[in-house]
């Protein structure tokens, strides 16, 4: 299934929404309004099992609109926690994988559909990027979990642009710390959440991301370095994991590249949805469009220019 | 005004004002189903609630002996971490001021249990002491000079990082002094963000009690031994000027928190069974005790 939040035209109130091949309906008669919207996703991955049955009748006979006619929102307006995989991607490289580790991310940086992503008007970092992920919405409380338990621990996938300021190449300004991923909107997720049950593999998702209709990232999930159900137990092994909280599997970056004033991103993670956000920043500032190819890109094209001894490292890049 | 949280033989969490004779109950007087819900209301709310303070008279307060004290902020949306530091002449040669983020799950309170991670023993964990805002929001590019508008109070704060063990396993000795690059501790590790590792309490000092903090002396103990011990005037940044830089990048809200950096001197590795206190003038004194799971074959 896959739910989202929506509001209407003209209006401020946001809705629970179930998303069908007909459009979305209004959950609003099922899904109860919790003292705040992110209470009211929690208390929905909660009870899930609970209301599945009437959120499919409506999903079947309940009149649907046109995605079109509506304003999608943020499917996890604030979550508790936001824990970001630190690099993650084979990038088609043969070569030692790396320890897993993680950061966390500002959980108020959350914006979703048809939002504005600010860059913010602070001249320290160098350049900002996109990275596109596929984000687990996690089912809690969940703490040590095995791997062999890891679908306890998941209620569903969205999508996920870790919107992040460079300080100097491709590596995270306030070098150690991550900071230059928490700058406000540097979250947005989305559209929609696809339940655990509609996607047998996390670790088989195409993921596609364009800026101005110009691809950039195009890549599997399963290129994963450390795969969904290891993500689970290393995060729960360090910290309680909560309903609503969002692992963020990390980013194949050979598709990395700039987001500029005036752009539009857009993210489509095959079987969960696309959104997209325009960028705005109050300093206007320029970079070369298209992908980042600077000297520690590990884009195929710019490893064979920027650092040919590499090159017999590369595989062969699939994507759907 | 000294708020507590506090509940006594199983009642739920309740704020409290802290005077000489107890703690005077705000039961009734704070809407909201949780305590952080409780806390954001006061902090939003307080200009307001201060007359109705005023009017509770101290008859009814309960000895600190029948209560148990727990976090004040117990559920902040945000912990930010500055990488200021602490010494004398440490503004004189500053690299930028960053910060890294924990969450809800480090808090844990007065009395409480610091939980070390089971980690390999290539590290170690140390206490470091620090004062902690309690933040006013929605706060966004706050000047240095306007950062009393974004801060409802202060409390005591410890941050557990961890540490590399750069010699012997016998040698329980920390690479001390840190490096100059502003990160007292070198990287942004996961296991630091793990449950309990961020003790926050006794109470919140609202900030007209501290209006200006540059005299204050943070002083930390480990096991009844001095450990930490430095002044709020001697930071690398300012505290004005590290609200100016965390709500550059972020907007804080009511009831974050922002733990404003420690000294590189003094504090030493944990050890299962240690106590570690920390107190800061005028805002009280908070002890945790450790608890070391078992440690993994490295």
């Amino acid at each position: 299934m896959k739910l989202a939040r929506f509001s209407l035209p003209g209006e401020d109130l946001i809705r629970p929404g179930v998303i069908t091949d007909a459009g979305i309906i209004d959950a609003t008669s099922v899904v109860a309004p919790a003292r705040t919207p992110q209470g009211t996703m929690e208390t929905l991955i909660d009870n899930f099992e609970t209301l599945r049955p009437a959120l499919e009748g409506i999903a079947s006979h309940g009149p649907a609109r046109a995605l079109e006619e509506v304003r999608l929102r943020p499917p996890i307006p604030r979550p508790g926690k936001v824990m970001c995989c630190i690099a993650n991607y084979w990038e088609h490289a043969q070569r030692e994988a790396r320890p897993l580790n993680m950061f966390l991310k500002n959980p108020d940086a959350v914006v979703g559909p048809g939002d504005t992503i600010h860059l913010p008007n602070y001249t320290v970092p160098w350049m900002f990027m996109h990275e596109a992920e596929l984000a687990i919405v996690l089912k809690g409380p969940a703490h040590k979990v095995a791997q062999s338990d890891w679908r306890s621990a998941v209620f569903g996938y969205t999508g996920m642009m870790d919107i992040t300021g460079r300080g100097e190449g491709r590596s995270t300004w306030g070098r150690g710390t991550w900071l230059g991923k928490s700058f406000d909107t540097f979250l947005p997720i989305g559209p929609c959440i696809t339940t655990a049950d509609e996607i047998e593999d996390p670790n088989d998702l195409w993921v596609q991301f364009w800026n101005d209709g110009q691809l950039r990232h195009n890549y599997n999930t399963d290129d994963m370095e450390h795969r969904v159900p290891e993500l689970i137990e290393f995060a729960s092994r360090t910290l309680t994991l909560r309903s609503g909280d969002l692992i963020c599997c990390g980013t194949n970056h050979e598709g990395l590249g700039p987001v500029q004033d005036g752009e539009t991103v857009e993210i489509l993670i095959h079987g969960i949805g696309r959104m997209a956000l325009k960028v705005e920043d109050p300093l206007k500032r320029t970079w070369e469009r298209g992908i980042y190819m600077g000297q520690d890109s590990v884009n195929h094209e710019a490893v064979r220019r920027n650092r040919p001894q590499e090159a017999h490292l590369l595989r062969e890049t699939t994507h759907s | 005004v000294k708020f507590v949280l506090f509940d006594r033989g199983g009642s739920p969490p309740s704020y409290g004002v802290l005077t000489e004779a107890g703690i005077v109950s705000l039961e009734g007087v704070l809407e909201g189903e949780t305590p952080q819900e409780m806390l954001e209301q006061l902090i939003d709310g307080f200009d307001t609630l201060r007359s109705r303070l005023d009017g509770l008279g101290t008859a009814a307060s309960i000895a600190l002996s029948e209560a148990r004290l727990l976090a004040p902020v117990p559920w902040p949306g945000k912990i930010v971490t500055t990488t200021a530091v602490y010494a004398p002449g440490a503004a004189d040669r500053r690299p930028q001021l960053l910060a890294t983020l924990k969450s809800a799950e480090s808090v844990t309170g007065p009395g409480g249990t610091v939980r070390l991670p089971d980690v390999d023993a290539s590290w170690q964990f140390v206490p470091n002491a620090s004062l902690g805002l309690v933040m006013r929001g929605p706060s966004k590019n706050v000047a240095a000079e306007a950062w009393r508008s974004a801060v409802f109070g202060y409390t005591c704060t410890i941050d557990v990082m961890p540490h590399p063990v750069t010699r012997s396993g016998a040698d329980q000795t920390v690479d001390h002094p840190p490096p100059p690059s502003g990160q007292p501790f070198g990287r942004d590790l996961w296991f630091a963000k793990a449950d309990t590792l961020g003790p926050i309490g006794p109470c919140i000092v609202t900030i007209d009690e501290l209006p200006e903090p540059r005299g204050a002396r943070v002083r930390s103990w480990q096991n009844g031994v001095p450990a930490q011990d430095f002044l709020i005037g001697d930071a690398s940044y300012s505290i004005p000027e590290q609200v100016e830089f965390v709500t550059t990048v972020m907007t804080l809200r009511s009831g974050d928190v922002v733990t404003c950096g420690t000294s590189p001197e003094g504090q030493r590795p944990l050890a299962d069974g240690d106590r570690v206190e920390v107190e800061i003038d005028g805002v009280g004194r908070l002890a945790v005790d450790v608890v070391a799971l078992v440690r993994s074959a490295a």
